[in-house]
């Protein structure tokens, strides 16, 4: 009984599971090292370049400390790496705060952002799609075409802020864009961080609101324009499935038409799964713009900030943070594709 | 160059191209003739005129520091294309060869290769963006450098794709008996089969750049005032849409909007040309 | 017959089909009667695939139904609405296509998709479905029929595959099987146990059946009447005993002639005359002990070539024939080299081919080609046509320049009898047989020593096909080349080939004159191949037989 004949028998979900693990931590190590090798790309002495006027030799020295720059590159590239495997990112220039605390804080806010807006342009993509599909020349055909070429050529934060002057400065009907949750409520006990879901479990029905509410625009802003993306891809895997051979010979066999809308989107789901972990890592960069339009006070924000503040430590811990984070949901894509492919051999 | 011919002959038929034909000749006409369709200048700040709404003087009004938008506007079009269209040409030059040789030769130097392009194309690609442009300094310049860089995993995989499951097909198997050689299977017999995909891709991704620049200058990522960009115009007037002054930001996103769309209408043409399914040609 | 006639099953009058502006059927008329086999033969383009679509109104939207009625069971097709079409697909006609694998959703275990067909038209639980499904599997001969169920598309094998499909065409009950070209691709003893399974069932059941095909063999084993189309129009419409007798169309005779083999045999090729002192010839090629095995990740070996040894005299032609999975067609890459055998010698013009260096080989090229199988994806879709049958020329020093190139190439056109006017054109631009004939072009243009034909007759049309085989002929003569030809149609092999070698599983199981394999096989593998040839000699009247020709 050879190795590979105990490997077929365990169930293929774990086998999946098991073949993926090992490619994760060479995979981690590269994008530890991508984000030292950030601040390291500029010219000069960054100490200097951040102190600017207020450069003595004491605080130069201080802050090549704080910033792990003394020693070679080998050198400094253990330690951040040591201190990254005990969850020290180091200490944001601005806020004074160790990074990984100032990063657990806001992540919540952009998670309940990107969770909220995946949802609605899944939705929307798919039905768009497969009606177009399904009854091709109809209306909803006809405006789906439209609206995937406009929707890729509108920039998210110019809508956001269009949809912010007519809904809410002129039309009054959206709250304010200043954040998650009415600044004269109080936020809800934090279980998991969204608003939304502490708020139905504290039972905090004005919360719930409130919150539900400023989530509005935002994650309006963020469906419009991904949605439009994620259709026009969907429509041509679900159009490519629609228009093949076996499914032709379903309805030649007499099967009912939502059978086989039904067995033409089971066989549609792997790439669209895949499409999807595209559209999360997509969310997070476009979260960025948004964040700071609504002033979210999330992940978005804090990276801005820290561009504009040339505040390297949150950055790097920034750009760290969110690579993992797609690291892990490209790996569970690439799980769920295979567990949806019987096609495949593992 | 008779495939050309035949390409605009097309075009001319499709009410969809012809759509972004013009908008794309409008903004090469904008881009030359700058100076002369201006009627203020782009960079000179006039704190009188501030936030002056569209008038026969400003035709489309007047920002914060006084600075004329639709002048500011046609000038930027400079900016935006030029970074966005030098941008991924350099990446299509760059990228299909190291696609083609990529596909071509499979052994560990392409392994390795794809890992390279994989982990590039594994981060979210605004926020690479931010961080490389804001470490390598806000310049022009670096800001193409960036997105070219980002682009070219876009069109390595492309070809590579192509050339995976090109070099199966029998013509390959065919040539190799006629005693055709590698260079010669790649560059002549490969080659001009692959490309389809990757032209339908420059049009799409010069469109994807023009977003990301005007995104990163939108935080304040990218290029730095005076400087006409469409991106950096929006976010100088987002402060005052609360406020109701509209046209400050309206208009450049316009523009952005109507840029992109010209190059995606083009790209869907140029894709519909060279569907297998269509009849001619 | 004395007593009113049933309605027939089908009946289909003065059908009319069109496509925008092109006419695909015109003025169509076919009758089939319960239990009766009805075949329809035509080439490609004659508009046999519309008619089955047609029939259960599957016609892509661009097509129009512009004048004439079907009717199924007494009852016409034309005005029901879309639930009655629903039960009429697969609930009264049930239709079997090419590539059974294509027709199988990939993502659902096969007994629930034949399930789905049978709930789909009668009213029944899931579990009844599935048992009925599983029953049927064992009807149409499916051995294990639990487990199969339970497999995914993919792991079946293509006649494996069939049989499913046919399970699913008859789980509800059709009264008529429509079976377009079901058994293109699948090997000749797979597609006769198909064919027998379903015509049995058909018959068995009551049921009538309209077989398409362009292989008249399979029309005179199977059908009791036969219908020739040609461009979209019935040619002629009789019973196969009558057709095969005599056809009362030009165009039915020219069919029939061409199904048949070249009469005469081939005459074994008059030695090279012997040069002073020579006394034997030494044959052109000779493989001595090729070996070619795949080593697969899960550990298994896959034997493609398995010490396999032949050697073809000059101007001569060794078929090499087997069913798919026997390595016919590795030993020909490896003979080119676009495979690298293991082991074993190839000895040709006094070197061992498999001991030069690739660089050393590429010279000798010019004296070993191969045309390849597919036609239309052996030539690069954006080369011309000159540019393609020039470019082996780069390996022959005696054809330098443009103008000695140009010259070469007309000649080729010239050889296989294609207009010169072709050379500028692109592989789009030609029909399937010039496409062949380009690729044959290609081939020679070196005027190689060696030739090796892959499949140079499969998915050809009737006619088509002839005339590449005389093709063939022809220039094995005028060239005298030695010849290998990769071949299941045993049907070619008749007037192509001297020797014949049968292969399977990677070996060699009998190899011989083609005469005598032909009259008396010895190899019980050999005798069951030819079993599954269709001849269709074997099935025209003995009158004709015997009389001086």
């Amino acid at each position: 009984m050879s190795v590979s004949d105990s490997w077929q028998r365990l169930p293929r979900p774990l086998r999946i599971v098991m073949s993926r693990l090992p490619m994760v931590f060479p995979q981690m190590l590269g994008v530890i090292f991508v984000t030292f090798m950030l601040v390291r790309l500029l010219p000069g002495d960054p100490t200097l370049l951040m102190l600017g006027n207020m450069a003595t030799p004491e605080s130069i020295a201080n802050l090549r400390e704080q910033l792990g720059l003394n020693g070679s590159l080998w050198e400094q590239f253990v330690h951040y790496m040591g201190n990254v495997m005990h969850g020290d990112l180091g200490v944001s220039l601005f806020t004074s705060n160790p990074v990984a605390k100032d990063l657990i804080e806001r992540a919540p806010a952009t998670l309940e952002l990107i969770f909220y807006s995946m949802l609605l342009t899944v939705i929307l993509a798919v039905v768009l799609a497969v009606i177009a599909v399904v009854k091709p020349g109809g209306i909803v055909d006809y405006f789906s075409r439209i609206y995937g070429l406009a929707a890729g050529a509108i920039p998210d934060f110019w809508i956001g802020l269009l949809l912010i002057f007519f809904l809410f400065s002129l039309a009054g009907i959206a709250p304010a864009p200043f954040g998650r949750i009415d600044p004269l409520l109080e936020a809800p006990p934090a279980i998991t961080g969204f608003y939304t879901f502490d708020s139905l479990l504290a039972g905090d029905f004005s919360a719930l609101a409130s919150s539900f509410g400023r989530l509005a625009l935002p994650v309006l802003t963020l469906t419009l324009v991904n949605a439009g993306a994620l259709m026009q891809m969907t429509k041509t895997t679900f159009a490519g499935i629609w228009r093949s051979d076996f499914i032709r010979h379903q309805r030649a066999s007499g099967l009912p038409e939502r059978v086989i809308i039904r067995n033409a989107l089971r066989n549609s789901l792997p790439p669209i799964i895949t499409l999807v972990g595209f559209l999360v890592g997509f969310l997070l960069g476009a979260a960025v713009l948004v964040e700071t339009i609504f002033s979210w006070g999330g992940l978005g924000q804090y990276a801005v900030q820290s561009v504009i503040n040339s505040d390297y430590p949150a950055l790097q811990g920034f750009v760290l943070l969110a690579s993992a984070f797609i690291l892990i949901v490209y790996l569970i894509v690439d799980v769920l594709y295979e567990l949806a492919d019987p096609r495949i051999r593992v | 160059m008779t495939q050309i011919l035949d390409f605009i002959r097309f075009t001319l038929r499709r009410p969809a191209a012809l759509i972004g034909t013009t908008l794309l000749i409008l903004q090469i006409v904008a881009i030359v003739f700058a100076p002369w369709l201006a009627t203020h200048s782009p960079t000179t700040a006039d704190p009188i005129s501030s936030l002056q709404p569209p008038s026969a003087e400003h035709w489309l009004g007047t920002d914060v520091s006084g600075m004329d938008i639709y002048s500011r506007i046609i000038f930027a079009t400079r900016i935006n294309l030029l970074i966005s269209v030098t941008a991924v040409l350099f990446a299509f030059l760059v990228g299909v060869p190291i696609g083609l040789l990529v596909g071509y030769y499979r052994n560990w130097a392409s392994t390795l290769t794809m890992r390279v392009l994989d982990f590039i194309q594994s981060f979210p690609i605004f926020v690479l963006g931010m961080a490389l442009v804001s470490v390598m300094g806000q310049e022009i310049w670096n800001v193409a450098i960036v997105l070219a860089i980002l682009f070219i995993p876009v069109f390595a995989r492309l070809i590579r794709a192509e050339v995976l499951s090109l070099r199966e097909r029998p013509f390959i198997a065919a040539a190799r008996c006629s005693g055709a050689m590698d260079a010669t299977i790649m560059f002549r017999h490969i080659l001009p089969n692959a490309l389809t995909p990757s032209i339908v891709q420059v049009s799409i991704s010069i469109g994807m750049a023009i977003l990301l620049t005007a995104g990163l200058s939108f935080i304040g990522a990218g290029v730095r005032m005076p400087v006409p960009e469409w991106g950096l115009m929006v976010s100088v007037g987002s402060q005052q849409m609360i406020l109701g002054v509209w046209w400050v930001s309206l208009f450049p996103g316009l523009a952005i909007v109507f840029s992109v769309l010209s190059f995606a209408l083009l790209g869907d043409s140029v894709r519909e040309y060279f569907d297998p399914r269509r009849e001619t040609a | 017959m004395a007593e009113a006639e049933k309605a027939p099953l089908v009946e289909v009058t003065g059908l009319t089909v069109a496509f925008d502006s092109v006419v695909a059927l015109d003025g169509v008329d076919i009758t089939l009667q319960t239990d009766q086999v009805l075949g329809i033969v035509g080439e490609t383009g004659a508009g046999k695939s519309v008619l089955a679509r047609a029939l259960i109104r599957l016609l892509p939207s661009s097509a129009e139904i512009v004048a004439g009625d079907i009717k199924v069971a007494g009852r016409s097709v034309a005005g029901l609405a879309p639930e009655g079409l629903r039960r009429l697909r697969g609930g009264e006609i049930a239709l079997i296509g090419t590539d059974a694998k294509a027709l199988l959703d990939p993502v659902r275990p096969v007994g629930e998709q034949v399930a789905d067909v049978l709930q789909a038209h009668k009213r029944m639980g899931r579990k009844e479905a599935l048992t009925a499904a599983i029953d049927l599997f064992t009807q149409v001969g499916i051995v294990d029929p639990e487990q199969r169920a339970n497999a995914y598309p993919h792991q079946l094998s293509g006649g494996m595959a069939q049989r499913i499909i046919i399970a699913m065409a008859l789980v509800a009950g059709p009264k008529v099987v429509l079976a377009d070209d079901a058994t293109l691709g699948l090997d000749a003893t797979i597609q006769v146990q198909v064919l027998d399974l379903l015509v049995s069932r058909c018959r068995d059941l009551g049921m009538g059946a309209l077989i398409i095909t362009h292989d008249l063999g399979i029309v005179a084993k199977y059908c009791d009447r036969v219908a020739i189309m040609r461009n979209g129009k019935i040619e002629e419409e009789t019973t196969t005993a009558a057709f095969l007798r005599a056809p009362s169309t030009p165009y039915g005779v020219q069919l029939l002639a061409a199904a048949k083999a070249r009469p005469i045999p081939m005459t074994v090729a008059e030695p090279v005359a012997a040069t002073a002192g020579a006394t034997v010839t030494a044959p052109a090629i000779e493989v001595v002990g090729l070996r070619k095995h795949f080593n697969m990740p899960s550990g298994h070996v896959i034997r493609a070539v398995d010490d396999v040894s032949f050697s073809i005299p000059r101007g001569e032609t060794l078929a090499l024939v087997g069913e798919s999975g026997s390595g016919k067609t590795t030993v020909g890459q490896c003979l080119v080299r676009l495979l690298s055998a293991d082991t074993g010698k190839v000895n040709f013009g006094g070197t061992d081919l498999l001991s030069l260096s690739e660089r050393d080989f590429r010279p000798v090229r010019k004296n070993i080609q191969m045309v390849f199988q597919e036609p239309y994806v052996a030539l690069n879709p954006r080369w011309r046509v000159e540019d393609l049958i020039s470019e082996p020329l780069a390996l022959d020093p005696t054809v330098t320049g443009s103008a000695a190139r140009h010259k070469r190439v007309l000649e080729m056109l010239d050889l296989v009898r294609l207009p010169g006017k072709l050379a500028k054109s692109y592989p789009h631009q030609l029909t399937a047989g010039e496409q062949k004939r380009v690729g044959m072009a290609r081939a020679l243009a070196t005027r190689p020593e060696f030739v090796i034909f892959d499949e140079p007759t499969t998915a050809l049309d009737i006619r088509i096909r002839a005339q590449i085989i005389d093709l063939i002929r022809d220039l094995q003569r005028d060239m005298a080349l030695a010849t290998l030809f990769i071949t299941h149609d045993l049907n070619s092999v008749r007037s192509l080939a001297h020797n014949v070698a049968v292969m399977r599983y990677g070996k060699i199981v009998e190899i011989g004159e083609a005469a005598r394999i032909f009259a008396a096989p010895e190899h019980d593998y050999t005798k069951m191949l030819l079993g599954a040839e269709l001849p269709i000699e074997e099935f025209v009247p003995a009158q004709k037989q015997g009389i001086l020709a």
